[in-house]
């Protein structure tokens, strides 16, 4: 769906886009994670075809998105600093989309007005606080039927409840619509319910890009209890690391599951009991000595 | 918006019109002040001076509010690409930069244009009743001022194309429409200075409110848009509509030509501006030295020509102030463009170096032309010396003579230096150096030449020079001056009908005495008598005599700077002289009695107030002319009896 092929976007000399590769599924929910100042919001805005790339393709169904009305009508972009004329109102700021965005469903604004009780669609935007402006550029950019959903930090501002009932939203359009999302987020814990795939980004490269899945299974987490304490090497697993508290020790392993579950049986443990992982230690394993930057940010 | 070849956008364009609609208020209000008056004023035109007046005005001011409008109206429109949420939000939106370009710019000319079509629609009834055959003029002038209000908005288009934010935008708007002006201007300003004989009104450019991209026009092909509209009015006199194909057209077709090519640029600059310029003062890093050296070499040149104007030494005073100040200029332009202070590298103090240098060498060498520029006689069609007298040669004889005088002038100009006096102070001798020495002869010497064109030198030299005096009195022996008064003549009243006041409107001025002689010998003679009044009444009232400078001196020697000789009549055909002079008069420093048709003044026999009956003019009789001299020596004499 969505390919980025070496792309390189400078600034003053600067690498802001140091070469990124990238590559979106269909239907997928991408989550782009990184520190401050890693290249997302360029990334995001070369990809929207705002900036045009010094080096590289962005492609979309293997189409240019730059200057491609084509391509650009099927993507709707939310920026973190949402965008709105002066004095306009939610509901004129509807009917501006109406007539840029073919594929704008009016009925569907007005179906999903029940999401947003707080926001007055005649009231000016201005006046609205940051979290309900957020608000009416998800309610809108939802109605507008885009393929393509780019988000750069979506949620920032809106309260709990409201960031719950938003990625309902989004979910329920993934869900029955198969749109493509571009979640950008310097927060893993916000996108790991609703991501499936997540890349890392750092000093304009990306670092990893995986499905959380493929993630999961190649790294166990298990608590496991000797009757004496051992050396952990001795397990014949491949041990990242290692927690010990008295003859209970909690390990993060890569490898095969059972694999890792037989070879741990036969060094007849007390007890062994597999742990759910978290994110941020799934990443922290996958880029071990890469960015300590990255670390810091995910610890 | 469904395609790439979109080319307009419906809802920008909506949205761009209701959102800065606002802002057309003031500017409809007043062109329904402006466009009446103007269009209505070309009816009244052959029988009404005034209207003549009231009609250049009102284009003057419709000029002025065209230029600010236009402006506004590019930069509002535009204003998106300085906003960096909403310049994204837009460009990651299904129009192309071609679909928003046009959608913008046309909304921004609907919003300027309205006005103007919404003030001559009102216009247009009276039109009809004022005069029918004169519409088609009329719809004319409608045209040129849509052509100046385009090429107004098509430079405020490309002004926002190269700017970064609103700010920086207005200012390059100034820039673009006056630095042809601007650079000119200073150019020969400064060649002026610092070289010898040169006229600052030579220029040639009138500074006035013109984009430069008419300002170019103008320079280059010799037209004005306004010049054009009161060449049109003047076609309404005459109903003479033969020559509009062969000179009006064509010259707006240039002007809509000339916009369309600017307006191409500015899509191209738009095609290729990097959006992430948003916020910076300049869209383009290129710009950064163009602007830089052009803010410099204006900035610099003012500051530095003003300041030399006060040392003797003027070139080498130049060069110093311009250093210093060019660097100054130069620093604070970039730190201005740049937005940082940190602009002291090696590649920006090469750049300036090397400008300040070239600029520097560049004026030199124009000076350096400018001041011993003689023309060659075959292109020569007629020489000119006027000092208190005018002589003309036409023959080539007479012009090889001429420029040999010319050429020794030239030696003179550049070598002359007076020696301080003993008792005189530093800031005396800089100022006597400003205005030159008493007891210099000043002489202008002009070459019109075979191509239409003019060259206007102006010297001074010491009486006493022999050398010089000599070569002067040979020519005049050859071509003896034309009349001193015949100026006065030509005004075409009786000679009877001089006298001279003393601006003060005084009963003495209205009872001032009639001169009755018809030689100017009898006329200063006449002068003598009436200077006894005036005199007796510095003495008595000294105070009334303000305008004039001061008459004595602390030792009681007279020193007049002016005396004012008013004309009077009530005759029909004189006040048709007085037109004519006041329209057609030569140029006043080709002549030694000054400043005609200064003043028109309209007074009543019986209480002094303005009427329509009389009418006087004033001249000013320039100080060190012969007139003056022989005024002054009347003077002395009375003072001394």
């Amino acid at each position: 769906m969505i390919d980025l092929k070496t792309v390189v976007k400078s600034f003053d000399n600067f690498n802001a886009l140091d070469g990124v590769n990238m590559h979106v599924n269909a239907g997928s929910v991408y989550g782009l994670v990184g520190p401050n100042g890693a290249g997302k919001t360029t990334l995001m805005n070369t990809l929207c075809g705002i900036y045009k790339a010094d080096a590289g393709h962005i492609l979309v169904d293997s189409q240019s998105v730059y200057e491609n009305n084509g391509i650009k009508k099927r993507i709707v972009y939310i920026s973190d600093d949402v965008f709105y004329f002066h004095n306009s109102t939610t509901e004129g700021l509807k009917n501006f989309y109406k007539g840029i965005y073919p594929d704008f469903d009016e009925q569907m604004f007005v179906e999903y007005a029940k999401y947003f009780p707080s926001i007055n669609p005649k009231a000016n935007i201005r006046r609205l606080s940051k979290g309900m402006k957020k608000q009416v550029a998800f309610w809108i950019a939802i109605c507008c039927k885009p393929d393509i959903l780019v988000l750069d930090e979506p949620v920032d501002g809106l309260d709990p409840m409201m960031r719950h009932q938003v990625w309902g939203l989004i979910m329920n359009e993934v869900a029955s619509r198969q749109i493509t999302v571009l979640i950008s987020s310097h927060n893993l814990r916000e996108l790991e319910d609703v991501c499936d795939t997540v890349g890392i980004m750092n000093h304009g490269k990306i670092f990893l890009e995986a499905s959380l899945d493929d993630l999961k299974t190649k790294l166990v987490k298990v608590q496991v209890s000797f009757a004496e304490e051992i050396d952990v090497k001795s397990l014949g697993v491949n041990v990242l690391r290692t927690k010990q508290s008295g003859r209970v020790y909690e390990l993060i392993v890569s490898g095969d599951r059972d694999e890792i579950k037989a070879q741990i049986e036969k060094a007849n443990p007390l007890f062994s009991e597999e742990l759910p992982l978290t994110l941020e230690e799934i990443f922290i394993y996958e880029l071990g000595e890469a960015d300590d930057e990255i670390k810091q940010m995910l610890i | 918006m469904k395609s790439n070849r979109c080319l307009f956008n419906k809802a920008i364009f909506k949205s761009d019109i209701k959102r800065f609609l606002p802002f057309t208020i003031p500017l409809l209000i007043i062109d329904l002040i402006i466009f009446p008056i103007i269009i209505f004023s070309n009816f009244r035109l052959p029988d009404n001076l005034l209207e003549l007046e009231t009609f250049t005005g009102m284009s003057i001011a419709s000029d002025i509010f065209s230029f600010g409008f236009s402006g506004l109206f590019a930069i509002l429109v535009f204003s998106y690409l300085y906003k960096p949420n909403m310049c994204n939000a837009l460009h990651a939106m299904p129009i192309g930069r071609k679909g928003l370009f046009i959608t913008s710019f046309l909304a921004g000319y609907i919003l300027l244009v309205v006005p103007q079509l919404i003030g001559f629609a009102v216009s247009l009834p009276g039109i009809f009743i004022f005069s029918k055959e004169a519409v088609a003029i009329v719809v004319l002038q409608l045209v040129s001022i849509f052509a100046e209000s385009f090429v107004f908005y098509v430079s405020g288009v490309l002004a926002v194309m190269l700017a970064g934010n609103i700010f920086a935008a207005a200012v390059l708007y100034f820039i673009i429409n006056f630095v042809c002006v601007a650079v000119a201007s200073v150019v020969h300003l400064v060649v002026t200075g610092i070289g010898h004989g040169l006229v600052s009104t030579e220029i040639g450019i009138t500074p006035v409110l013109y984009s430069p991209i008419s300002d170019f026009i103008a320079y280059k092909l010799g037209f004005v848009m306004s010049d054009e509209i009161l060449y049109a009015t003047e076609l309404v006199e005459q109903f003479n509509f033969s020559n509009l194909t062969d000179y009006y057209y064509p010259r707006v077709i240039i002007y809509f030509a000339v916009s369309l090519v600017i307006l191409a640029v500015s899509y191209v600059l738009y095609k290729i501006r990097k959006l992430e310029c948003a916020g910076d003062m300049v869209a383009f890093k290129s710009e950064i030295p163009v602007i830089s050296v052009i803010v410099m070499f204006v900035g610099g040149s003012l500051m530095s020509i003003f300041l030399s104007l006060f040392v003797p030494f003027r070139l080498i005073g130049f060069v110093i102030f311009f250093i210093a100040f060019s660097f100054v200029v130069f620093i604070i332009t970039q730190m201005i463009l740049r937005k940082t202070p940190k602009i002291f590298n090696l590649k920006n103090m090469l750049l300036w170096v090397i400008s300040c240098f070239l600029i520097i060498a560049g004026l030199y060498a124009l000076s350096v032309y400018e001041t011993n520029v003689v023309p060659s006689v075959s292109k020569v069609e007629k020489a000119s010396f006027n000092a208190s007298y005018d002589m003309e040669i036409s023959d080539s004889e007479g012009v090889e003579k001429a420029k040999k005088f010319h050429k020794a002038l030239i030696e003179n100009e550049k070598h002359k230096k007076r020696e301080r006096d003993e008792d005189e102070t530093f800031f005396d001798y800089f100022f006597d150096g400003l205005v030159g020495m008493d007891t210099d002869y000043h002489i202008t010497v002009t070459y019109t030449l075979k191509n239409g064109n003019m060259l206007m030198r102006n010297y001074s030299f010491d009486e006493k020079d022999k050398e010089l005096v000599e070569m002067l009195h040979e020519l005049e022996k050859t071509y003896p001056p034309t009349g001193v008064f015949d100026k006065l003549k030509d005004v075409g009243f009786d000679i009877k009908d001089i006298s001279i006041y003393d601006n003060s409107w005084s009963e003495q001025d209205h009872a001032a005495p009639v001169i009755r002689e018809e030689n100017y010998a009898d006329f200063f003679e006449a002068c003598t008598g009436y200077f006894d009044k005036v005199l007796s009444e510095y003495v008595t009232e000294p105070d009334s005599f303000d305008e004039y400078g001061d008459i004595y001196d602390e030792d009681g020697e007279l020193t007049l700077f002016e005396v004012e000789i008013c004309c009077r009549t009530t005759d029909k055909k004189s006040q048709e002289a007085f037109e004519k002079l006041y329209y057609e008069a030569p140029d006043p420093s080709g002549v030694n009695v000054a400043h005609y048709g200064g003043n028109f003044y309209y007074l009543d026999d019986e209480d002094g107030s303005l009427n329509e009956e009389e009418y006087y003019v004033t001249f000013s009789v320039t100080e060190g002319t012969e007139l003056f001299k022989l005024i002054e020596t009347y003077s002395q004499k009375m003072t001394k009896a």
